[in-house]
């Protein structure tokens, strides 16, 4: 089971895909929007379940890459979750909006990224044939 | 002090609370600061930007040796090179910076990170709050600093 | 100016009793991180010596707060998940059979801790209760005083909002507040938090339709746990419900209560189950469904495994 990280930080990406890895998944990794876009298109027939999207990035940022995945019917059982330092009220209310489906808030503690997975329901091992 | 300085949007004790919570949740707190390579030398300056309603930066300054150090703990490695501590110390001064962003008005920008070997910002600027955290007996300074008089306005974007 | 492993032992074994967390050896730089603050405050001896009195007789307010330090955090929404399931698609819908000419339910959130399960409650209450024009009173009560104005306050800080709480019931029901977090008016209003200690007979309160008592008997040797669950038999309604945590049970200990199970929890009432009982929750399955919320997001969970 697949697992996408997006995020402009190598540093930020190795810890995530490192907390992923060690829940059963297997990790690949974007530095923008438009390189996720083009792993989600080159892995069509094995997607991600989920993918972990900042939101300041270059090229293309978390938000637009949110709305192109959502505006995309082929990709709908992508999970989405913001992984960003974006904290304000209004950016939480707009990525979801736009079709987030969760939201964490950097820094966050290992612990809430696992809550937050449960919640989500993405967790390999879990109704997993 | 510039008369034209903005105010700052965080206390010094604000600033060390969320400092606090950025070195707890990366380098999970229970870690014992290691015992830093003092044979490296030299200051690591990253900074971010903020444009909108509020203009400035938020700056982080940390030696390289206490730089090595959290960031072989972040990324669970012992073997890390110069990119890597950039990488590290940049995402801390992001996470740091939209933090302070997020107690501004909405609609400010958060800019990406930059790391360099000199003092941030370039541009006229007055530190308006600043606390110190420490990593490993190392100083890890925080500051806010506002643009200065009339780069207040040529900062502003135009939306 | 390092914990001593006898230090660190003490303080485990404090955190253990008083809050039911456990901290695992290697967990001694957090625990000195978090008590340094305090024991500078409290003078200049040190850390050893700062834990040395909070073993004294009047080191009782020091430990209060040392376990609150240790246990910021660590407390989360939604704690264990399933009983909030079970809440709504089995619970919620009895009670509303039950209660329709009175129409109000009243929830005893025991040991609550800094607010987290009584705000939860409230929450699904906030959105499939009070929506059908229902009262809900929720007391709040623990034995600490520090825990009782936290909850009364419901101010969380960034690291404690993200556990466990979903994004879109976070911005509906939280405002942020500088570096905080603050409950909703609407939620507050729905609690009431006083100091309690569930060990001493138990001062004049209303009659509970839903009791959650999680966490708590399993630091009380077989007399008290017989006695605690006896009092709170008598402050419940008798059709009404009541939670423990995941490894309590009423069973062994007091055999007056009528044990249900849902699912991997059980229910324990304590009347016998009438027959509306079941018949007020038709389509439920044995088993809880994926939790779903009408939140502020549009976007529709599709099940991803």
């Amino acid at each position: 089971m697949h697992a996408l990280v997006i995020d402009d930080s190598r540093t930020m990406r190795m810890m995530l895909a490192r907390q992923l890895e060690h829940l059963g998944f297997e990790v690949l990794q974007a530095g923008d929007g438009q390189q996720a876009l083009e792993v989600l298109a080159s892995n069509r027939d094995d997607l991600p379940v989920l993918a972990t999207v900042d939101w300041n990035m270059p090229v293309m940022n978390g938000l637009d890459f949110v709305k192109a995945v959502r505006a995309d019917n082929g990709l709908r059982d992508v999970t989405l979750m913001m992984v960003t330092t974006e904290a304000e009220q209004g950016q939480i209310v707009r990525a979801l909006a736009a079709g987030a489906h969760e939201y964490l808030i950097k820094p966050f503690s290992a612990e809430a990224f696992v809550d937050k997975l449960d919640y989500l329901g993405v967790k390999p091992g879990r109704g997993a044939a | 002090m510039s008369a034209f300085a903005q105010e700052s949007p965080v206390t010094p004790e604000d600033l060390q609370l969320l400092g606090g919570d950025v070195l707890a949740a990366f380098l999970l707190d229970h870690d014992r600061p290691g015992d830093p390579d003092h044979g490296r030398s030299g200051v690591l300056h990253a900074s971010v930007s903020v444009r909108g309603a509020w203009n400035g930066w938020i700056t982080l300054e940390v030696s390289r040796a206490a730089a090595h150090d959290l960031t072989r703990r972040m990324l669970h490695d012992d073997d890390v090179d110069d990119d890597d501590v950039r990488d590290a110390v940049g995402e801390l001064v992001n996470v740091l910076g939209g933090n302070v962003k997020s107690l501004l008005v909405d609609g400010c920008v958060l800019g990406l990170p930059e790391v360099t070997d000199h003092q941030h910002p370039d541009q006229p600027s007055v530190e308006i709050c600043r606390t110190e955290l420490w990593w490993a007996d190392h100083p890890v300074t925080v500051r806010v600093w506002s643009a200065e008089g009339r780069d207040l306005h040529s900062l502003r974007s135009p939306a | 100016m390092s914990l001593s492993s006898q230090s660190f032992a003490y303080v485990a074994d404090l955190v253990r009793r008083e809050a039911a967390i456990v901290l695992e050896p290697g967990k001694e730089y957090l625990v000195e991180a978090r008590l340094q603050p305090l024991a500078r405050a409290h003078g200049p001896a040190g850390i050893d010596a700062y834990v040395a009195f909070l073993q004294s007789p009047g080191g009782y307010g020091a430990r209060a707060e040392v376990v609150e330090a240790l246990t910021t955090n660590e407390t989360s929404w939604f704690r264990d998940r399933e009983p909030f399931d079970v809440l709504v698609s089995h619970v919620i819908p009895d009670l509303l059979a039950r209660t329709a000419t009175r129409r109000k339910i009243t929830v005893w959130s025991a040991a609550c801790s800094s607010g987290q399960e009584a705000y939860t409650i409230a929450m699904l209450m906030a959105e499939h209760v009070v929506p059908r024009g229902w009262q809900v009173e929720i007391l709040a009560t623990d034995i600490a005083p520090g825990m009782v104005a936290r909850t009364r306050e419901g101010r969380y800080s960034q690291l404690e909002i993200g556990r466990g709480l979903p994004a879109p019931l976070m911005v509906k029901h939280f405002q942020r507040v500088g570096t905080q977090w603050q409950v909703s008016d609407q939620l507050r209003s729905m609690v009431r938090a006083q100091v309690l200690n569930l060990a001493a007979p138990l001062p004049l309160m209303p009659v509970f339709d839903l009791v959650f008592l999680r966490n708590v008997l399993i630091y009380f040797d077989q007399p008290t746990k017989r006695s605690v669950l006896g009092r709170v038999r008598k402050a419940m309604s008798p059709e009404g419900y009541l939670f423990l945590g995941g490894a309590e049970t009423t069973l062994g200990i007091d055999e007056s209560w009528h044990r249900t199970p849902v699912g991997r929890l059980t229910l324990n009432r304590p009347g016998p189950p009438a027959t509306a009982a079941t018949g007020a929750a038709p389509a439920a399955p044995a088993a809880p469904p994926p939790r779903t919320f009408s939140g502020v997001s549009p976007a529709t969970r599709q099940k991803a495994i």
